[in-house]
């Protein structure tokens, strides 16, 4: 008799917490996606939460090392930037190529600090993967291992070159 | 006593799903890459959900169909609006959606999720409103950028009658060189001004219409330069318009600099 006074509160509780998870659910899928595919303007929050999670995502999943490159550094790196980079990237990497700001999220500043501060590996595996849900797509299938790092050096040529 | 259990469990579980979300869901977005016909199925709803709730009853029809050449803009024969839907989506589509429309492009199978398949029956299904919708205001959290302030609203009525055309197969794509190693070598943003211009020239995606050294057929051809500037920042049928924010006045003049090294340029 005295026990069932004092019911134990976790029935109720976790109860709650299902249906809370259900709710969120529901609305994650039928609310926030259809909203997230018209969203345009990204405040301050949201791009300092995007960078810190992309950041997290790439030194998380960065190889220990790169592959020995297999062509002369800057000159491969280049063409490949032209050919595919410099469309959303922009010619200096500013992020102004010709889709650059149209899409959503926009293209990432190479010169800006965040892309400074990534390493080198962690720059490789975003080249090489991509990023879901954003417009970066993944090159493994356009250029083998051996052949990113050339793009990368070249990377660090525009931050070092431009201003 | 039962129901603030219940509302504490509630809020814990919105508070949990929330958490999970940030700092989860997101991270594992950004590293996925396969999508499966589920998700398939409910990206396809989520976009036709959007698509219904904002695109309007029907897209601008055409501006009246005039003589070539007549009042600029304004009034356009049929051919010439046929080529501003065949241009717009040669240097804007192709890339990802490929040159018939199947989603083949060349970066179309690596973003995620992947460039629409326009000959689907899902493209199909939606109606002209609907893509002049999707065409202008873009996706986000898909790699599909909005067009709006790259073209006015009558070249994207001509992009989704060429994609119309691509669906019934009668659409007719213009090839157009594309660059060779040489010619993207010579691109560098700390170079020379022509060196400068060659990199503005393959970042705006010019060569994708107008070929590396601007030998495209017929009227894509870069042969007159008197007319640069007005071309870029008014655009031109088919052509998106370049504000000063995306080429500036400096690199204006480096595009012309790398223009005027084309063979059809050479000063004799």
């Amino acid at each position: 008799m005295l026990r069932r006074r004092r019911s134990p509160a976790w029935p109720g509780v976790l109860l709650g917490v299902l249906l809370g998870l259900a709710v969120a659910a529901v609305t994650g899928l039928f609310v926030v996606a259809p909203l997230a595919l018209v969203h345009r303007d990204a405040g301050e929050l949201e791009r300092s939460y995007s960078s810190l999670m992309v950041g997290w995502v790439a030194s998380l999943n960065a190889p220990e090392q790169l592959p020995r490159p297999s062509a002369q550094g800057l000159d491969a790196g280049r063409r490949a930037y032209a050919e595919t980079c410099a469309q959303c990237h922009g010619a200096t990497g500013d992020g102004k190529g010709m889709f650059g700001q149209t899409s959503f999220p926009p293209a990432t500043d190479l010169t800006g600090r965040d892309a400074r501060e990534r390493s080198d590996a962690e720059l490789f595996w975003i080249i090489k993967n991509g990023l879901g849900f954003t417009a970066m797509p993944g090159y493994e299938r356009q250029y083998e291992d051996a052949e990113i790092p050339a793009l990368v050096s070249y990377l660090r040529e525009l931050q070092r070159v431009v201003r | 006593m039962w129901s603030a259990r219940l509302l504490a469990g509630f809020v814990l579980g919105l508070v949990l799903a929330a958490l999970t979300a940030l700092l989860l869901v997101s991270p594992a977005a950004l590293v996925h890459r396969q999508t499966g016909a589920i998700e398939q199925l409910y990206g396809n709803l989520a976009v036709h959900l959007v698509a219904r709730t904002n695109a309007g009853s029907s897209m601008p029809a055409p501006a009246a169909a005039g003589q070539d050449g007549a009042s600029g803009r304004g009034q356009r024969s049929a051919k010439l609006l046929a080529d501003a839907g065949r241009n717009a989506y040669l240097g804007s589509c192709a890339q990802c959606h490929g040159d018939k429309g199947d989603g083949k492009g060349a970066l179309g199978r690596s973003t995620v999720p992947v460039a629409t398949d326009l000959t689907s029956r899902d493209a199909r299904d939606k109606t002209d409103a609907q893509l002049f919708w999707i065409i202008k205001n873009g996706l986000s959290f898909t790699a599909m950028p909005g067009f709006a302030s790259d073209y006015p609203d009558e070249d994207v009525t001509a992009l989704v009658t060429y994609v119309r055309g691509l669906q019934k197969g009668e659409a007719q794509p213009v090839v157009v060189p594309t660059p060779t190693a040489e010619q993207l070598q010579a691109t560098n943003p700390a170079g020379d001004p022509a060196q400068r211009g060659a990199a503005v020239y393959f970042a705006q995606n010019c060569q994708r219409c107008h070929g590396p050294v601007g030998q495209a057929p017929e009227e894509l051809a870069i042969a007159d330069l008197s007319d640069l500037r007005e071309s870029v920042r008014r655009g031109r049928p088919g052509m998106p318009t370049y504000g000063p924010d995306r080429i500036n006045d400096d690199q204006l003049q480096d595009l012309l600099a790398y223009m005027r090294t084309f063979p059809s340029n050479e000063e004799e």
